[in-house]
């Protein structure tokens, strides 16, 4: 196995409620799972490819929960990567180079039967992980923003955060609200639904544990 | 107003009839089934109130409401510890009915703000058992109610899920372990929750709140 890892920050949505079930290992809000995730990696190498500074997005979908298969994806790449950096991009971000279940691309691609073929994109990606906000325009792909919960009760914004010390995906990601429209063969029309920002740390071996939150 | 100063530290349990990712938690408009019904309980393993001595007692509080919390019109019901006198039964009563505590500053003070009926406290024995790091609970208060709680299993693989949820400006929790709960009532207020939304978490709070850090 080829030694990567990518330290990323990213912002991502599916149709679910602000609560993911998929997150608590239940049904999704409406029985099917549509979503996309955007990331900067901030520090990554794939072999001695280096990635830093790179954009990525998948968008996908599923006719019910993810565990049960049968879904489509798109991998979007940043245009600015080089051949060896596209070919190692689609390669982690389709679930190669990685050991079985170690990140949710694994699992992703494992439970996709439908994978169209990633295409490369200028990215304007501006995301804050700590005050809930991102925006992102891949033109003609994908446009979408983030921002914090809004509590009905109060109209404050709240604050939680999903905390999963064995997960595949992050450790602890922040809660928001997402809004965006993608269109092509996969496509999305979410508002104000379940919205994602957290970092990734993932190798072919899985997540890399942080102590430091 | 200067309220009584009290402050209690120990585990608190909850479990309502919502799915294993409550929308409360997320500030969602709506339960996952209108409605809410649920119970909360607590081992204070130290605590006072006052000059009252609060260690090792144990409360509940029942609760409904017709759809979300903040919409009101629910009612709520305590349980206090059998074992405390009577001192000690007036400031568990006072607590976990929202009193001597700062506007909106536990979640006691909003379900007791929101509960236009509040029904009579009980006195009962409280078995609290509560194991936060398997995520295993049995709490049973003879006659009235029984709840059991186990980890959330994942359908795809059968393993145990552990997903904690962190509220880090909440007024119950700062985080909280969530399991799946089973719970039965006999009282005013019915329950039969089946594998719901459960949750473990160290409680510390006072009347303003809860306490972070080291603070106490």
């Amino acid at each position: 196995m080829i030694d990567w890892r990518i330290e990323a920050v990213t912002f991502g949505g599916c149709n679910c409620d602000y609560g993911c079930p998929c997150q608590f290992e239940l049904r999704p809000s409406r029985g099917h799972c549509r979503g996309f995730e955007v990331g900067r990696i901030e520090r990554g190498h794939f072999g001695d490819t280096p990635l830093d500074g790179l954009c990525f997005s998948l968008i996908y979908a599923w006719p019910g929960a993810v565990f049960e298969g049968n879904g489509a994806m798109r991998a979007i790449i940043d245009e600015r990567a080089d051949e060896q950096q596209r070919k190692a991009l689609i390669t982690v971000l389709h679930g190669g180079e990685t050991e079985e279940g170690k990140t949710h691309w694994w699992v992703f691609r494992t439970m996709a039967s439908t994978v169209h073929d990633p295409i490369f994109k200028p990215f304007s990606f501006e995301v804050d992980i700590d005050r809930r906000t991102a925006r992102v325009s891949i033109p003609g792909v994908i446009e979408s923003t983030g921002r914090p919960i809004v509590s009905p009760a109060t109209g404050n914004e709240h604050r939680v955060r999903i905390d999963i010390p064995n997960g595949i995906e992050f450790d602890i990601a922040e809660i928001g609200s997402a809004t965006a429209n993608a269109t092509g063969p996969i496509a999305l029309d979410l508002n104000d639904s379940y919205g994602q920002f957290n970092r990734i740390r993932h190798t072919g071996k899985g997540v890399i544990r942080s102590s430091n939150r | 107003m200067a309220h009584i100063n009290w402050y209690i530290e120990g585990i608190e349990v909850t479990n309502c009839n919502c799915d294993c990712a409550c929308p409360c938690q997320f500030e969602s408009p709506r339960p996952t089934h209108g409605d809410c019904r649920g119970f909360a309980a607590v081992r204070i393993d130290k605590g006072h109130f006052g000059h009252v001595a609060l260690d090792g007692l144990c409360a509940a509080l029942l609760y409904g409401w017709p759809g979300p919390i903040y919409e009101g019109n629910g009612e709520c019901q305590a349980v206090i510890d059998e074992r405390a006198d009577d001192e000690q039964r007036g400031a568990l009563a006072a607590i976990v009915q929202g009193e001597e505590t700062n506007e909106g500053a536990t979640h006691w003070w909003v379900y007791r703000t929101m509960s236009s009926t509040v029904h009579p406290p009980l006195v009962k024995r409280i078995e609290f058992d509560a194991n936060i790091e398997h995520r295993e609970a049995r709490i049973v208060i003879p006659g009235v109610l029984e709840s059991t709680a186990h980890p959330i299993r994942s359908p795809a693989t059968g393993a145990e899920h552990r997903v904690r949820l962190n509220l880090p400006n909440g007024i119950e929790f700062d985080l909280a372990e969530v399991a799946s709960g089973t719970t039965k009532t006999t009282a005013s207020i019915a329950l039969d929750l089946k594998d719901s939304y459960f949750h473990f978490n160290a409680m510390r709070q006072s009347g303003k709140g809860v306490v972070r850090g080291s603070s106490a």
